[in-house]
């Protein structure tokens, strides 16, 4: 298995941007928490995490690897149902471009409803240069933990949305598979507007969990903001 | 190996792939400023945002204190929380 190792500098970095907050940040909500590699760096920092994904799968890795007790639900966005309010959401690991530019705006609002006055949302998405990353590299080969792999992007430049087929072999009929995911790319435009239009004040765009702010050569940008006027 | 391919079957290998596929595209583009950085374009302006730390990671507290002006000046921190977590760092 591999993990990287990017979700404790991550949520390190939440956590620098979060103890800013005058009534500090307690509970968290994870959105598309995966297998819950997140939500465990945000646990081990003191955070009471609650994560949804869409995926059962995923979610039963998650329930292994987090406290008994942590709170997970299968929710497919933008259908939200937990309740709030919570201090803070994320949304790591382009867990967002999942989902159409409608579905995202969605997302959004009903994540809105679930956060406490001046609670924050932190997500990362893809931004301009990994869609022309993408597109002007529809087949991609490496190797990783001793097994090749293939990666394939077939972009629509129209609809801003990129199919990446994965291809992995190994020594092993079992190591060896394929997965087909279908993201899309949302304008700086669009996601200014879904924020705004959910009640979020002015955000901040870095380039990936870092105090640099997102440049055009920015592939992931996460974007920072908080519920209502400063 | 079982584990191995249950771990394949899920979230790990997406996350993977992406971050894979994220960190040549990192070198590439690396590759490719060094090679025709005449043709990079300027990066966009951000009104009132201090510049990016040069060497920021050297000092802890200067790297925290222009990660706070930044959010500050964009709107994310209230002038009083900036004001709060300034005097933190700074010790008064």
């Amino acid at each position: 298995m591999i993990v990287d190792s990017c979700h404790g500098r991550w949520a390190a970095h939440l956590d620098e941007l979060w103890r800013a907050d005058s009534h500090g940040v307690r509970t968290v909500l994870d959105l598309c928490c995966g297998t819950g590699l997140m939500a465990k760096a945000l646990i081990q920092l003191g955070y009471q995490v609650t994560g949804v994904d869409g995926s059962s799968a995923m979610l039963a890795r998650a329930r292994h690897l987090l406290p008994p007790g942590t709170v997970l639900a299968r929710q497919v966005l933008p259908d939200l149902t937990v309740d709030g309010p919570f201090d803070a959401a994320v949304s790591t690991f382009d867990g967002l471009n999942y989902l159409t530019p409608a579905e995202f705006a969605s997302t959004v609002s009903a994540v809105g409803r679930r956060l406490r006055p001046r609670g924050w949302l932190v997500f990362d998405v893809h931004a301009d240069a990994m869609l022309e990353f993408a597109r002007s590299h529809p087949v991609v080969e490496g190797d990783a933990a001793g097994k090749r792999f293939t990666i394939r992007n077939d972009v629509n430049v129209r609809a801003r949305s990129c199919v990446t087929r994965i291809d992995v072999t190994g020594e092993t009929a079992a190591d060896t598979f394929s997965e087909q995911h279908r993201q899309y790319f949302f304008t700086d435009p669009d996601v200014r507007d879904a924020l705004s239009a959910a009640g979020f004040g002015p955000a901040l765009v870095t380039d990936e969990y870092t105090d640099q702010p997102a440049s055009r050569s920015t592939l992931r940008s996460t974007w920072i903001c908080r519920r209502g006027a400063p | 190996m079982g584990l191995l391919r249950m771990a394949a079957r899920t979230a790990v290998v997406a996350g993977t792939a992406t971050a894979v596929s994220g960190r040549v595209a990192r070198r590439q583009a690396r590759k490719y400023d060094d090679q025709a950085p005449q043709q990079q374009e300027p990066e966009p302006q951000y009104d009132d945002a201090p510049a990016p730390a040069e060497g920021g990671g050297e000092d802890p507290d200067m790297a925290r204190l222009q990660q706070l002006a930044q959010l500050h000046s964009q709107g994310v921190l209230s002038d009083d929380e900036f004001a709060a977590a300034k005097a933190k760092v700074l010790g008064i």
